[in-house]
């Protein structure tokens, strides 16, 4: 579809119009780049362009923690249909859900409630504007801008006013949104345009610059299960799961079952291959039973398994695992370990 | 997967919920062992599967575990699933009566290519409640005879009581049967006539065409384990098919539990050649 200009003034009608006929989610400021909030209950003056992704795990919107999915015998039970907008989001949130996708919207099943959630949701992203220590898009194919997979990408650069809006080719809300709202965009002056490239140049090159360390070894997979970096990082693990519940790509559930008066609830909720029974079965064998093979699991997982199924890593890089850590085990120090090992 | 585009375009409120069972009713309890018992249910709306598909199995407020059926696709109204007691659901499963109801979710998984066994000889190996997967291939096989060359049956249990489906095998071992039929028991007893010790020990002379042969595994690990070894002194590594066990939840891809190097075992599984899984670090753990 294009890129545009937008006054600030415009950018608050825009989201009044959004919230006029969705449940619109923005980040505050009220603490450190924190959470979303509704957009209804905090008036203009609250809402902040981030200026890097915020701390909630995009997922949480589309696979909560827990959620009922099914109910015996009846077996009737349906999403619930809202529509929701949702604003302030990065290029490594866009990502978590391109991988969430592969995982849930499969060609032969799709999960129903993260599939109604994802169609019925509009996704307005932005640039980032600063990036943290943690922050490695840059090394696994991201960057610190939005590509595709938003509806519409909402630009403030930093001492500008004005704002540009992209909004994307393939996306049916966002031409809907811009249809709607004609009005408030406008052409895009060329100098804008210019400082918007050199300010994504600057983010990447400090993202190249923060991150210079470390590479991803080639097949990950395939490291050997004894190497003893595993170890190191099973010594420093206090196997909280932290890492798992935070990580915006991280989907695994258990599934259970409740009765309530003579109706059996189904429900999902999420699970970790941190924990020690993850992988139990009968019997009690646990072929994950020893914290090391989880802890190497998560690293087969998202830079193994993953790529070596859908050609793109399983990780976005965004950093909030090794904020979240208790061991202050670093993916991309281990990382580095492996490399270096596996060329030697 | 879906792309976004094709996403927005589809009428989701028509989606099937696959997280939902349907209500089955036991309609028939058959004692095979001190641990094991074959349930039949009967759906309330008939469920195709192929034969090695695995379903998942509720006992409602409990809880859920899969379970290949053991019985031939070719019955439809009824199915039959065959569960050793081994925990939780599985111990409620066996104080459970004729007209109990159970839910039932699937089928899932990809089964026995049938296919590939065309024309070729096939050696079933089965390790005690490994065989009702096998007796639902076994039943598929039997059914069409000319499709297939010769058909072996190699199976041992713990003890002579531990054996499962005596009819069956008192059939399959009549010599009438199109099934070259040995069995083996770790321990025998008084009555026992038959072979003493693991069921490896029945795959040294194998009078069958192993080279253009498939063979069909199905045991606890540790059997699975010894049988392939001995088995690749015979078959190519991409001719013997392996049934992996890991702990499921949803059964279709999602909730990560079985992963098994990069497959999943319910959706890429649970048959597997050994060729797939050979080069995964502790396959057997
Ligand atoms: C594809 C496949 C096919 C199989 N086919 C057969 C078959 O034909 N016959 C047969 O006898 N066995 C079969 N099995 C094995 C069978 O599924 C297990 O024996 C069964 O799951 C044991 O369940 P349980 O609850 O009785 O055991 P438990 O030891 O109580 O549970 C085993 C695991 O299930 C999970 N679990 C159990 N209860 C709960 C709960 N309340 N909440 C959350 N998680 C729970 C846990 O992770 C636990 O570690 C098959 C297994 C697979 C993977
Ligand atoms: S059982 Fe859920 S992914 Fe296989």
């Amino acid at each position: 579809m294009g890129i545009y200009k937008m006054t600030d003034r415009n950018f608050i009608s825009l989201l009044d119009s959004i919230s006029s006929d969705r449940e619109l989610f923005v980040p505050t400021n009220d603490q450190e780049e924190t959470s979303y909030k509704r957009w209804d209950n905090l008036g203009s003056s609250a809402v902040h362009f981030p200026k890097y992704r915020l701390n909630t795990p995009v997922k949480t919107f589309f696979f909560p923690p827990k959620e009922s999915v099914s109910r015996f015998p009846s077996g009737d039970f349906k999403p619930e249909r809202d529509k929701r907008a949702i604003f302030g989001l990065k290029q490594c949130d866009l990502a978590s859900l391109e991988v969430l996708d592969q995982i849930f919207l499969d060609d032969e099943i799709i999960d129903p409630f993260y599939a109604t959630r994802r169609q019925d949701t509009l996704l307005i992203s932005s640039d980032c504007y600063e990036t943290l220590d943690t922050c490695f898009c840059n090394k696994v194919e991201g960057q610190p801008f939005p590509k595709d997979g938003f509806d519409l990408n909402l630009i403030k650069l930093p001492g500008e006013e004005d704002l540009l809006v992209e909004i994307a080719g393939e996306s049916s809300l966002g031409k809907e949104v811009y249809e709607a709202n004609q009005e408030l965009f406008d052409p895009a002056p060329e100098n804008l345009l210019e400082k918007l490239s050199s300010s994504r140049r600057s983010m990447e090159e400090q993202l190249d610059e923060n991150n210079d360390f470390f590479e991803i070894p080639e097949d990950v997979g395939n490291i050997s299960p004894k190497h003893p970096v595993w170890r190191g990082v099973a010594e420093d693990c206090v196997e909280c799961g932290a890492c798992t519940m935070i990580c915006p790509t991280c989907h695994c559930f258990q599934l259970y079952e409740q009765t309530e008066d003579s109706t059996v609830n189904r429900g999902k909720v999420w699970d970790s291959c941190s924990f020690e029974g993850y992988s139990r079965v009968a019997g009690g064998a646990n072929p994950m039973e020893s914290l090391e093979s989880r802890v190497r699991n998560r690293f087969y997982d998202k830079f193994g398994r993953f790529y070596e199924n859908h050609d793109f890593y399983g990780c976005t890089g965004c950093g909030r695992c090794i904020e979240s850590c208790m061991g202050e085990i670093d993916m991309r120090d281990v990382l580095k370990e492996v490399s270096v090992a596996n060329q030697s | 997967m879906q792309t976004r585009a094709e996403l927005d375009r589809k009428n989701l409120d028509s989606l099937e919920n696959p997280y939902s069972s349907i209500p089955a009713e036991i309609t028939g309890i058959v004692d095979e062992s001190p641990t094991i018992k074959t349930f039949e249910l009967e759906p309330e709306e008939p469920m195709k599967f192929a034969t090695g598909e695995f379903i998942q199995l509720s006992v409602p407020g409990l809880g859920e575990a899969p379970f290949t059926p053991s019985s031939s696709p070719n019955v439809t109204d009824t199915l039959e699933v065959t569960i050793m007691e081994a925990g939780e659901v599985t111990g409620k499963l066996h104080n459970m009566s004729e007209g109990d109801i159970v839910g039932i979710r699937g089928p899932y998984g990809k089964g026995y290519p049938l296919e590939e066994m065309e024309g070729r000889d096939v050696l079933v190996v089965g390790g005690g409640v490994g065989l009702a997967p096998l007796r639902s291939l076994l039943y598929m096989l039997t059914a069409q005879p000319d499709d297939f060359g010769k058909i072996c049956l190699k199976y041992g249990a713990r003890a002579p009581d531990h054996l499962i489906y005596k009819d069956q095998l008192d059939d399959w071992g009549s010599g009438a049967s199109e099934i070259d039929l040995e069995l083996t028991v770790d321990e025998g007893d008084e009555d026992w006539e038959g072979n003493v010790g693991v069921v490896t020990n029945l795959l040294e002379d194998l009078d069958m065409d192993t080279e253009k042969g498939v063979a069909v595994v199905c045991g606890p690990p540790i059997m699975m384990k010894f049988t392939t070894q001995s088995l690749l002194d015979h078959f190519e590594s991409s001719d013997i098919y392996l049934s992996m066990e890991k702990n499921m939840s949803c059964g279709f891809g999602m909730c990560g539990h079985c992963q098994l190097g990069k497959y999943y075992v319910c959706k890429d599984g649970p048959v597997f050649t050994h060729d797939q899984v050979k080069d995964i670090p502790d396959l057997w753990e």
